[in-house]
């Protein structure tokens, strides 16, 4: 026996979404259908409305349903400096801490040429243009890529595209997990908090 | 350190249940396809996690999705217990209840497995001896485990860019060369150590009438990593991968000046091996400060007498050794019986 045609549509469509199998999609398509038919619309609606509505940011390339995003149109935030991270969701990530006052540019994806993501496929040129295209005081721009090797790739291959601009450019700094003893930490992270001290006195 | 009970579920065909282990010289003792080399396996995983995720499938039991293997060890500072859950793709680890990566198990235990198919150590390829240089390193140095995993990441990266005509190639360099020397670097710091220790160990087995050799064998320039990357560029191009580094390194075996891997018997080679393995056993112990947990698997397919007498020697010269055979080695003081996967104490 064979599910009915519009029901294996479901099920392929919901087997696209990243994260979802085919034992996930199947049991979601199951879910849809023994929902309220205004269950279903509401969802069918906030997909579409999200489709809709919601864009990238030509700045800073951050999702947001406004013409500019909510931090490039605000005039109190620091103009010099750029922080560049791999996906939208950094950039909360980043905001909830409270530390950063300036601005974003989020790339979409880290280099993977294992996954065809070559510098093309992520927005550097839009940085590259964005900082050119500046007038005024220079800007820092602060790397916080991911540290897996994927995001030390792309971090160095920003850092290196930004050298002849002209820019100050720092790394974000690894440091110890906030509250853990030094013994539990391990040696990689040791080694670059190590690496990556700061100076307390200067005498 | 002692292995002082052994836990499995659904470990290929090993009846489930927890059996308690003595001290002394533990023989096991079954026919064929039993489940001798089983046990050792288990109890191996657990000590050290090392498991390719590959094989990961093939120990659990047909029909199940999932695995589990627990030891309580016994060291000098005292007893830890240690545990492996296994399913596809997947291992978790576990010290005293505490979730760990399965690499850091090999913090808190060591263990060496000493089996006849170690003479591949010898006549196999290159990847086998770098496997075993690699698993010995990573036991001795975290950093190690680390870098490695971190450069074979940087090196499947690198051999796609490789693949599509080296685009953005030059930041996959710097960390590929940063990565590479410094797994070059601890490499020869433990080859220094095992090549001295096993070449004493072959010498107290077999004599000095065939001198035995180890030495790395490297692909790339230590002092100049990246320099001698852009050299090789064209033909890494052309070959669509990584021609130099320590993922193609070897660790080269001479017996008598000549090259084992073509020249050594199957006896020789058998020698050879076990020495490694003692050099082996020597290295975790003075890691650990105490003797790893020693596993001996068929030794009585072992029919030369000087390595029945060496490795009876090593059993004895430990709190405690576990030996599986057909029969039981006379010196045994603590017989266990296996059939169809499940074990019974015998005397
Ligand atoms: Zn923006």
């Amino acid at each position: 026996m064979k599910y009915p045609n519009s029901l294996i549509q479901l099920i392929r469509e919901l087997s696209r979404l990243p994260g979802v199998g085919p034992k996930s999609a199947q049991r979601l398509a199951f879910h849809l259908f023994s929902s309220s038919d205004q269950d279903v619309k509401n969802l069918s609606d906030a997909i579409l409305e999200a489709k809709k509505i919601l864009k990238l940011c030509p700045v800073c390339y951050n999702i947001t349903d406004t013409d500019l995003c909510a931090v490039c149109s605000d005039p109190t935030r620091d103009q010099d400096i750029i922080c560049v991270v791999e996906e939208p969701g950094d950039v909360i990530a980043i905001e909830r801490s409270g530390e950063f006052e300036g601005l974003y540019h989020v790339l979409h994806g880290a280099l993977s040429p294992m996954n065809g993501v070559g510098p093309e496929q992520i927005k550097i040129a839009g940085l590259l243009e964005r900082i050119q295209n500046r007038e005024g005081a220079p800007v820092e721009v602060i790397l916080a890529t991911s540290t897996t090797v994927e995001g030390e790739a792309t971090s160095m291959f920003v850092q290196r595209s930004l050298e002849p601009l002209g820019v100050n450019v720092s790394r974000i700094a690894y440091g110890l997990p906030v509250g853990g003893a030094l013994e539990y930490a391990d040696e990689v992270t040791l080694g670059r908090a190590i690496a990556g001290r700061r100076q307390v006195t200067k005498i | 350190m002692i292995l002082r009970s052994l836990q499995t579920l659904n470990y290929r065909h090993l009846e489930a249940g927890k059996l308690e282990f003595p001290l002394g010289l533990i023989a096991v003792v079954g026919g064929n396809a039993q489940g001798k080399t089983n046990l050792l396996e288990a109890a191996f995983v657990c000590l050290t996690g090392v498991l390719e995720v590959s094989r990961v499938e093939t120990v659990i039991r047909l029909g199940e999705l999932e695995a589990f293997v627990g030891v309580e060890l016994e060291r000098e500072d005292g007893i830890s217990k240690l545990e492996v859950g296994l399913a596809k793709g997947k291992k978790l680890a576990k010290v005293d209840g505490v979730r760990v990566k399965t690499a850091d198990l090999a913090r808190h235990a060591s263990a060496v497995l000493i089996r006849p198919e170690d003479a591949d150590l010898v006549h196999g390829s290159p990847s086998t001896r770098r496997a075993f240089l690699d698993a010995l390193v990573s036991k001795m140095s975290p950093r190690y485990a680390q870098a490695l995993v971190l450069y074979e990441r940087t090196l499947a990266q690198r051999n796609a860019a490789l693949k599509i005509g080296g685009v953005g190639l030059e930041v996959w360099d710097a960390r590929f060369a940063e990565l590479g020397a410094e797994i070059m670097r601890l490499r020869r710091r433990a080859v220094n150590k095992l090549k001295t220790l096993t070449e004493i160990a072959h010498s107290n087995l077999a004599g000095n009438s065939k001198k035995l050799e180890l030495n790395l064998v490297e692909t790339a320039r230590l002092e100049d990593f990246q320099t001698h990357l852009s050299e090789k560029r064209r033909e890494e191009l052309a070959r669509g991968s990584s021609a130099i580094g320590p993922h193609r390194d070897d660790l080269e075996i001479k017996l008598g000046n000549v090259l084992a891997l073509d020249y050594a018997s199957r006896g020789e080679a058998r020698t050879i091996a076990l020495a490694m393995r003692k050099a082996e056993f020597d290295l975790l112990k003075e890691k650990f400060g105490e003797a790893p947990v020693l596993l001996i698997d068929d030794f009585s397919a072992e029919l030369d007498a000087h390595r029945r007498k060496f490795l009876l020697e090593l059993a004895s010269s430990v709190p405690q050794a576990i030996v599986t055979g057909t029969e039981a080695p006379d010196q045994a003081s603590k017989l266990f019986k296996i059939e169809n996967g499940r074990l019974e104490v015998q005397a």
